[in-house]
């Protein structure tokens, strides 16, 4: 279980996907948990959240991704959901403008519910429909431009609201990774050492003391290592 | 948002609701591979136990609906982020020993939550109520014999806890000559005469030494009672009655055998006690103590706290006495990181937290949960939505009695049928006050081992403590609950007190609770150069709970053969009222799934996928 080379400081974060249903949250998370893609993925099922490490230079983030479950339908998210998150990724369909739509609302949630210093990306997802960055070239028109939604648009955006911005393709990997690495360097050091909480708005607490049921399993199984 | 259509109008079953029940039975049956439609009217989780915030519990104020009443909310001090704040309707206690955690446990489910450590129980207790003793003098099954026993077994060092002997049967080690003593200690009481179940690690009953706890080899003199102002510790362990400053040495025997006289009672095999118990069954709370245990007034209020009942005790059954105390403190001693502990509260707003976390659950399992819309008619399998959507169910769970999610206007005769099944209500007052002051002294460690500190604490008021400007003394006990800000409920220099009782509006209910909080202010939060903390908010309420056996309860009784044609209503009772989160829920939550997947094995199981990924986290 141990890594290679001296230990570096750890820590967990929390990040919450938010979007309207189907631009592929779940693809994106997947893509960046396991290295996969399914192309017809049933709606979200599964833990309350995955994790996933991202190794910086000078330290560890273990990722725990909230997923939606399909929560953002009926206007059914919990105030659980945003608790403590640290980080959001919103993401919306390049191929979709409604979508984009739907983003910014979820940011403005975001910055309603969440923690004052949550960092929040914005990411264009499907960006494998889209026509090549090079639209100018003419040479094979076989695959067909899909995109609605400009990324000087979407970027104009992220910029004003301060939110970091990527477009991403879950099914070919496409900068899947480089969005979890911005938001791990974007993470603010100081809320990671004791691990921040507050209430829903973040009231600057610390992280409070609680009960441990792994004392208790540890007493009654013995140490797990 | 509310213009989506649902994605399929076939369910498995249609649970109406987001409070505890129905969100642990949406969970449980999502789980079990139901598939779950999950809706309230309300635009919020939690139902009659969710969390507000500030705007959101003065939003709420305004139009109060049945179980609620005589709401009124008052902006005292400033408040600079009223959207912060996370304030309880149901900030419920749960017991260590409590068939709930027991549930997390099995499921692994408690790390879902943030608990937080309940400490001490504090009584109001001024100088004169210390001196008062019951008329009725001496006599019963005790006499001062018992103190020896008392003395004996808190010199007995010995680790583990009060419930060793019940919890951990597989670990005791039996230490003989802590067993020895202890039974020897207890000879010169009467109860020396009756059959004792064998001490060893097979006995489920709590041993004489098991009671003196870690408290007496780790920190023997660190946990002698405290005293905050006039408020005194509650003694409830052995070791707490071997050395309170205010008990006499007669009175240490009294209340060490009738501390005894629990632990036998937790046992039901030991035919003797239960039969003491069958006898008394009615017997009031104080009279069965004043009878048997002539114990000074001011000990029959402070046991009677730790059962957290709202009745005086006078009017409290000594059968439900015994069983709350019996929960109490089969509990203390076992936390681990806090042995001064026996309850925990879940932070973000108590059972409102749950009630989101299993909402969630359903929809992680793959069901739906639908806020901001209700149930306008059912008619056999047939549900009409309040958007007018048809979908229909196998079965349609829905509360007994909430008017809010009852927007049933032409149910089934089979329902209504089932409404005269328990109409029974009990109402008690309820406030949340938010304090500009910590309230540090509550959350201190009572023992040097607690390896936290605890962030809530349970404060009482006995009968006839509290004064109105009328003049009116409390006929009932109130409490209060107290949190600290790293319950996630308010700010950092701020606490919430959350006050019930069973004194109505009319009776000067809501006046006790302010000058219950008053003393609280006055004698805890002052800081000594004479600064009293103040309420920057409250909120008075009045809320109307379900009473009666849990035996009675919840399943509608439609006949079998309208059950074959159709759709199957299940009418879900609401959560009592009591301070603690109520034992009986999720056994309750169990007969409704057993009635519907035909068993209660694998309640609340996740499945083998969820399982396996749990597992992946579980080893990074």
């Amino acid at each position: 279980m141990s890594s290679e080379g001296a230990p570096k400081p750890s820590s967990s974060v929390k990040l919450v996907l938010l979007g309207e249903a189907a631009v592929g949250k779940s693809s994106l998370v997947l893509r960046f948990v396991n290295n996969d893609f399914q192309e017809n993925k049933e709606p979200t099922i599964g833990a309350a959240f995955l994790t996933q490490k991202c190794n910086l230079p000078t330290r560890t983030i273990k990722f725990e991704i909230w997923d939606t479950a399909g929560q953002e339908r009926f206007a059914s998210l919990a105030p659980m959901y945003y608790r403590n998150a640290q980080s959001a990724l919103v993401v919306y369909d390049i191929t979709k403008p409604t979508t984009l739509l739907k983003a910014k609302h979820w940011v403005a949630e975001l910055q309603r519910q969440a923690s004052p210093g949550i960092v929040i990306a914005l990411v264009g997802n499907k960006l494998d429909l889209a026509g090549p960055p090079d639209a100018s070239s003419p040479g094979e028109e076989e695959e067909e431009d899909r995109r609605a939604i400009s990324t000087s648009e979407a970027k104009a955006y992220a910029e004003e609201e301060g939110l970091l911005f990527y477009e991403t393709s879950a099914k070919s990997g496409e900068n899947v990774q480089a969005v979890f690495e911005a938001i791990a360097n974007a993470i603010p050091e100081s809320t990671l050492k004791p691990k921040t909480v507050g209430t829903r708005q973040g009231m600057g607490q610390e992280q409070p003391v609680r009960v441990d049921f792994d004392a208790e399993r540890g007493a009654k199984e013995g140490c797990a290592c | 948002m509310d213009d989506y259509t649902l994605p399929s109008t076939i369910w498995d079953i249609i649970v109406l609701g987001t409070g505890v029940k129905p969100s642990l039975l949406s969970v449980a049956l999502s789980r079990a591979g139901k598939k779950v439609l999950q809706l309230d009217p309300r635009e919020y989780y939690g139902a009659t136990e969710t969390a507000f915030s500030i705007d959101e519990l003065e939003q709420w104020a305004k139009s109060p609906l049945p179980p609620f009443s005589h709401i009124g909310t008052e902006r005292i001090g400033e408040i600079t982020r009223p959207r912060g704040y996370t304030l309880a309707l149901a900030p419920h206690l749960v017991y260590w020993g409590s068939s709930l955690l027991e549930l997390l446990r099995e499921v692994k489910m408690t790390s879902s939550f943030t608990w937080q450590a309940v400490g001490s129980w504090w009584v109001y207790l001024p100088e004169p109520a210390m001196e008062e003793r019951p008329a009725t003098g001496i006599g019963g099954l005790l006499l001062d014999a018992g103190v020896k026993a008392v003395k004996a077994a808190a010199a007995v060092k010995k680790k583990g806890g009060w419930n060793k002997g019940r919890k951990k049967r597989k670990d005791v080690d039996v230490d003989t000559e802590a067993s020895a003593a202890a039974s020897e200690a207890s000879k010169p009481t009467t109860e020396a005469t009756e059959t004792q179940s064998p001490a060893g690690p097979e006995a489920p009953e709590v041993t004489l030494s098991d009671l003196t706890a870690e408290a007496t080899s780790t920190a023997p003199s660190g946990s002698t009672l405290r005293k905050l102002g006039t408020f005194r510790e509650v003694p409830c362990t052995f070791e707490d009655v071997a050395f309170s400053p205010d008990l006499q040495d007669r009175d240490r025997g009294y209340l060490g055998g009738f501390l005894r006289f629990l632990m036998k009672c937790a046992d039901p095999t030991d035919v003797k006690h239960q039969e003491i118990l069958q006898k008394n069954s009615e017997t009031s709370f104080s009279e069965f103590l004043s009878s048997e245990y002539p114990l000074p007034t001011w000990t029959i209020a402070s046991l009677h706290s730790l059962t957290l009942l709202q009745t005086p005790p006078a009017e409290t059954k000594l059968k439900d006495a015994v069983q709350a105390l019996i929960t109490h403190l089969t509990s203390i001693g076992s936390i681990p990181d806090i042995r001064s502990s026996a309850a925990l509260t879940i932070a973000y707003g108590g059972s409102a937290e749950l009630t989101q976390v299993w909402s969630r659950g359903t929809a992680v399992s793959g069901g739906l949960n639908v806020l901001g819309r209700g149930i306008t008619k059912i008619v056999g399998d047939t549900v009409t939505l309040s958007n007018g959507e048809v979908v229909t169910a196998d079965w349609i769970l829905v509360p007994e009695e909430d008017p809010e999610t009852h927007e049933t206007s032409e149910t089934e005769s089979t329902t209504e049928a089932t409404t005269k099944a328990t109409n029974s209500t009990v109402s008690y007052t309820k406030s949340i006050h938010l304090i500009s002051s910590p309230l540090n002294p509550l959350f201190t460690r009572k023992l040097e081992t607690d390896r936290i500190p605890p962030n809530a604490a349970v404060l009482t008021f006995p009968v006839g403590s509290l004064c109105t400007s009328a003049g009116l003394t409390n006929t009932a006990p109130v409490y209060i609950i107290a949190h600290s800000s790293a319950t996630g409920e308010c700010g950092k220099d701020e606490s919430v007190l959350y006050t019930s009782t069973q004194i109505l509006k009319d009776d000067g209910g809501y006046e006790f609770a302010s000058a219950a909080v008053r003393r609280v202010l006055e004698e805890i939060g002052s800081d000594g150069n004479g600064t009293t903390p103040e309420v920057k908010f409250v909120c008075r309420y009045t809320q109307k709970f379900p009473v009666g056996d849990d035996e009675e309860e919840m399943v509608a009784q439609e006949t079998e053969e309208e059950e074959e044609v159709k759709g199957r209503i299940v009418k879900i009772k609401g959560m009592k009222g009591g301070l603690a989160f109520d034992e009986g829920t999720v056994e309750s939550c169990k007969r409704v799934y057993e009635r519907i997947i035909g068993t209660k094995e694998g309640f609340l199981r996740m499945t083998e996928q969820m399982r396996r990924q749990y597992e992946e986290i579980e080893d990074q």
